[in-house]
């Protein structure tokens, strides 16, 4: 009997290669003819290699849900909405008037009201993705800016701290109410002194507060649907640790200062928490917990002194709960550091963006071990870590909101008083890739930033540096902006994994946001 | 032509035991074993039915060596009685099967053979004991480049060097 697999039938074959992921079915792909033809000729194995190769995952299956062809086809209508942005007709979105601030995460927009300091939410609709808009005023409390609230869409959830009470109030978007999965009816008592926690964030089924001040940091993560804290841990006053965000439910990211006598050198840090919810005793008893990873900056940094903010995108979790049928693979993400130092009587700044990618790998190259001694990777070491990519370095920033999952990111400027300039940046490695090769084929026209060598001068340089491809989309601002009559002044804009928010408030008179949505 | 062997009923044992079928393997080998091991085969149930209605029982003639035979008979023993989704006909068709450790081990066999009991498992109609099979081949696969899956699979490179080279014969990925 010849022991080939090409001896075995088409059906067991497509059996096997419903199993593998994008990447081998790709590789696989390309070993025969056959092979070829068995992939390319199933819908469903076409489905998972174009989901992989645009960045995204499947949604729910099942009950109302699309049937596979349907998906494939809306998925490479997204993913060429994307490369050709074009904006759909103006739409004055009313329950946007008068906005003060605004806080975003995947699709969601939460946004206070001038009037009554009310909250509301808002859905950015995507016909594509099968997206209703939805809209709904939530929550009304005061004195919290919506800055100041964390929102974690894809569990429905808002959380801010209660000043009066020195409780966390945690309810849903959509609705405002108490978040069913949430202990004691929505509230967590913290026992700290009434302070404000510098930091709050969720990761899954955690709520991690930090509260920073002169007496030294205090790090508490708290178990939200069940109300008990799993881990506390406080640092002595001159530890120089930021948290910034907590982004897995066992890694939080902070920054060190480099406060003077500092032994801790000045970068981001992973600092591992070990949370082991099932198993207490995992837990250590006394504070141990040190930066087991630690991405150092030049000493020029240091020695000028530095302010880092490191803005992550927060989309974290696998729960999904809109019924579009793909999605950004919650585990791209973008990180952005900005570095600010004052020298030679001006002040400099530079952007890192680094890929989720970029920290994953580096992470996974060096196995948990619990050591307490930081590993300092000098930051322009980072792409030679064995990662698909290395940190993007230029002059633009890309705003928090704006750095969203599937790794797009968006920076614009306004040079007058009505016109917008945006471009995309998609530093996705597979999507960059692809379009690399339908370049090629003269099927694209899209630029891609190529690596560019690193020198210390292009600091302040007009142009943009990269050592990151990445596929940079120019976008024209939507025709009325472009009214001569128009008094709006252009604002901002989101970037979001349905399209792209664009807002644009009248300064003097009345705050009125004029919205443009171009959703795929 | 191999024999035809015609069972009697009357060597069916005692009332409420099963009874017993005889298999005979490529390489001529007769095996005898008890109907309801083999229930989960729906190859071998709907034969049975086709005895039934003739009343005749024969032996069963299948394509594949006692040595593959015996195998699926010990996994089809392993899982006598025990109630296996994707083995159900009448259940909504199962997304992935799920592992299995006794599988795992069970399978954990060369390439010859692993394809070999993938083919008696098609052929015999038994699906959970396929979709145990394709993971295992699936698990060889994933992660390795093309030359690797090459080597493994033992397949041979038979597109041309432009074919190769063009993005329109494969996905790019």
């Amino acid at each position: 009997m010849a022991s080939n697999v090409l001896s075995l039938a088409d059906d067991i074959l497509l059996e096997v290669f419903e199993l593998l992921d994008f990447r081998a079915l790709v590789s696989c792909q390309a070993t025969c003819r056959r092979m070829n033809r068995i992939i390319r000729g199933s819908i469903s194995l076409q489905y998972a290699i174009e989901l992989g190769a645009c960045g995204m995952v499947d949604g729910p299956r099942g009950g109302q849900t699309l049937d596979v062809t349907e998906r494939l086809r809306r998925l490479r209508l997204y993913d060429a909405a994307w490369r050709h942005p074009r904006w759909t007709k103006a739409e004055k979105m009313a329950h946007l008037d008068g906005v003060v601030d605004i806080s975003f995460d995947c699709n969601s927009f939460v946004f206070r009201r001038d009037r009554d300091s009310g909250h509301s939410s808002y859905v950015v609709p995507s016909a594509l993705r099968g997206v209703d808009e939805r809209h709904s005023d939530p929550v009304t409390y005061s004195d919290v800016a919506v800055e100041l609230s964390v929102v974690d869409a894809s569990q429905d959830l808002i959380v801010w701290l209660d000043d009066p009470s020195s409780c966390y109030c945690l309810r849903t978007l959509s609705t405002g109410d108490p978040h069913p999965l949430a202990c004691n009816n929505g509230t967590i008592k913290t026992a700290q002194e009434p302070r404000h926690a510098s930091i709050v964030d969720i990761c899954e089924d955690f709520l991690l507060e930090a509260i920073i001040d002169l007496g030294g940091s205090e790090y508490t993560v708290w178990n939200w649907k069940t109300g008990i804290p799993e881990y506390k841990v406080s640092e002595p006053l001159d530890s120089g640790y930021k948290v910034k965000r907590f982004f897995d439910p066992e890694h939080v990211l902070v920054e060190a200062n480099g406060r003077t006598g500092s032994p801790i050198p000045v970068g981001l840090h992973i600092l591992r928490f070990r949370l082991q919810p099932s198993n207490p005793e995992y837990l250590p008893d006394s504070v141990t917990a040190r930066p087991s990873y630690c991405f150092a900056f030049p000493e020029f940094i240091q020695r000028h002194g530095t302010q880092i903010s490191i803005k992550a995108a927060p989309w974290r979790t696998a729960n999904l709960r809109d019924p579009g049928h793909f999605y950004s693979n919650p585990n791209d993400r973008l990180f952005s550091v900005g570095v600010v130092w004052a020298a030679d009587e001006r002040i400099h700044q530079l952007h890192f963006y680094i890929p989720s990618t970029t920290f994953y790998s580096y992470m996974k190259s060096h196995p948990m071990t619990g050591t307490s001694v930081p590993i300092h990777v000098p930051w322009d070491a980072w792409g030679r870590m064995g990662s698909l990519a290395t940190p993007l370095m230029g002059r633009h920033s890309i705003r928090r909101p704006l750095c969203m999952g599937g790794m797009r990111g968006m920076y614009y400027s306004s040079d007058d008083a009505t016109t917008l300039k945006a471009t995309i940046l998609d530093f996705h490695p597979l999507r960059v890739a692809r379009a690399a090769m339908l370049q090629r084929d003269g099927d694209i026209d899209i630029t891609i930033l190529r690596v560019a060598p690193l020198r210390g001068a292009h600091v302040g340089d007009e142009d943009f540096e990269t050592l990151l491809p990445c596929i940079a989309t120019k976008i024209p601002p939507p025709d009325e902006s472009m009214d001569e009559h128009s008094s709006w002044r252009m604002d901002r804009m989101y970037l979001c994994d349905n399209g792209i928010v664009c807002m644009q408030l009248e300064e003097w008179t009345r705050r009125v946001a004029h919205t443009w949505v171009y959703s795929v | 032509m191999p024999t035809i062997v015609s069972v009697d009923d009357s060597t069916v044992p005692g009332e409420g035991s099963s009874r017993l079928l005889l298999l005979v393997s490529s390489d001529n080998k007769h095996i005898v074993v008890e109907e309801d091991i083999m229930s989960r085969s729906r190859f071998i149930s709907k034969q049975v039915e086709g005895f039934e209605a003739t009343s005749q029982r024969h032996a069963i003639l299948l394509p594949f060596s006692s040595f593959v035979l015996n195998k699926v008979i010990e996994y089809c023993s392993h899982y006598r009685g025990y109630y296996l989704l994707e083995d159900d006909p009448d259940a909504a068709p199962p997304g992935r099967s799920p592992v299995r450790e006794w599988d795992q081990e069970f399978l954990d066999v060369d390439r010859n053979m692993l394809l070999r009991i993938i083919k008696a498992a098609h052929y015999l109609e038994i699906k959970s004991l396929v979709g145990s099979c394709a993971r295992a081949i699936a698990d060889m696969i994933r992660g390795k480049t093309t030359e690797e899956m090459r080597e493994i699979l033992g397949v041979e490179n038979d597109f041309t060097p432009e074919e190769e080279h063009s993005p329109s014969s494969k996905c790019t990925g």
